[in-house]
């Protein structure tokens, strides 16, 4: 085997120097480390300890700010678009329909409150709504329908 | 005095550096001359096994005893002779038959090799070697370790290795007789 190895040429006292080198390095790189770790954390105690307490306080109010935020925009999102689904329903429903089943209701509320009141009476009190609903829906009247036919 | 594998990681416990010293010496021969039939040129394995050894000294206290130091050493130099080839490689863009013939240029250098013609002819046909087979001849023929052993250090199969030492005997054997 050593006739093998001995191709290859190698610098005098190579062997006898490697193992005190490798030490020597593998020493200074812990004392490296130890140096670092002694200047963050001894030398600078003071100094790291505010700056490292300062970063976390400002990344946690950033994160409870952003959660916050997230959380708001998101309710605002859901309100939009339950909102607009909800309209989007009566798009289609017709102003005069809506007089016109406003109208009904009318009707069947007057009869419900004046139990004790006469059929004529009831018949005349209907009519007379209807006359007057009829002439709002013809002139286009803001005045409030509900309260001219229930008579308040 | 020569101490065993488990001497040595036993005094390691309570004396780090006077074992770490006994352990290079024990082995930096041989996992020097394993490096440098990888790589060639002298500065080269000096890194690589000083790296090796660093590396040694960083995990040694975590090294699980189930699998030998000897061995543990081996798969560490092998691997950092390997990565040094691939950064050469990507670092200059070079191919990888450009970096074994670059190496096989080396070794015509007075500096760097003292063996004879056969001896550097044998060389320069183990360089035409793939990597993997190269490492596989090398530590079989010139480390003369068991298959076995390559197989712990390569996590390869015993029959694996024994056809790519096959392979690489042929091929060495072509080479010498063309040239």
């Amino acid at each position: 085997m050593e006739d093998k190895t001995n191709m290859f040429k190698v610098p005098d006292d190579y062997f006898d120097n490697l193992p005190t080198i490798i030490q020597g390095k593998c020493i200074s790189k812990l004392s490296v480390e130890k140096t670092f770790f002694r200047k963050l954390f001894v030398n600078y105690n003071y100094k790291v300890s505010i700056i490292s307490l300062s970063i976390l306080l400002l990344v946690s109010t950033g994160i409870i700010f952003l959660r916050n935020n997230f959380s708001d925009i998101n309710i605002q999102r859901t309100e939009q678009i339950a909102d607009s689904s909800y309209f989007n329903e009566f798009d289609d429903v017709d102003e005069n329909s809506l007089i016109d089943l406003l109208a009904e209701n009318t009707s069947t509320t007057t009869t419900g409150n004046n139990n004790l009141q006469t059929s004529a009476s009831i018949n005349s009190k209907y009519n007379d709504n209807e006359v007057i609903v009829n002439y709002l829906t013809e002139n286009d009247n803001d005045i409030d329908i509900q309260e001219i036919a229930t008579g308040k | 005095m020569d101490y065993s594998d488990k001497e040595l990681l036993e005094l390691f416990k309570t004396n780090s550096s006077y074992a770490f010293n006994l352990l290079v010496r024990k082995y930096q021969k041989q996992i020097y001359w394993h490096v440098r039939r990888i790589v060639i040129v002298h500065d080269d394995a000096n890194d690589i096994v000083q790296n090796t050894f660093i590396k040694v000294w960083e995990n040694l206290k975590n090294f699980r005893e189930e699998s030998k130091l000897y061995t543990w050493l081996y798969q560490i130099a092998t691997n950092e002779s390997i990565n040094f080839l691939k950064k050469k490689r990507t670092k200059f863009f070079i191919p990888i038959i450009d970096v074994e013939s670059e190496l096989s240029q080396k070794l015509e250098d007075n500096n760097c090799f003292s063996g004879n013609q056969i001896q550097l002819k044998l060389q320069k046909a183990i360089l035409k070697l793939p990597e993997k087979q190269r490492i596989i001849f090398n530590m079989r023929y010139f480390d003369e370790l068991p298959y076995e052993k390559i197989s712990e250090i390569l996590g390869t199969t015993v029959g694996g290795l024994k056809a790519s030492y096959h392979h690489a005997v042929k091929k060495i054997e072509k080479f010498v007789i063309e040239n």
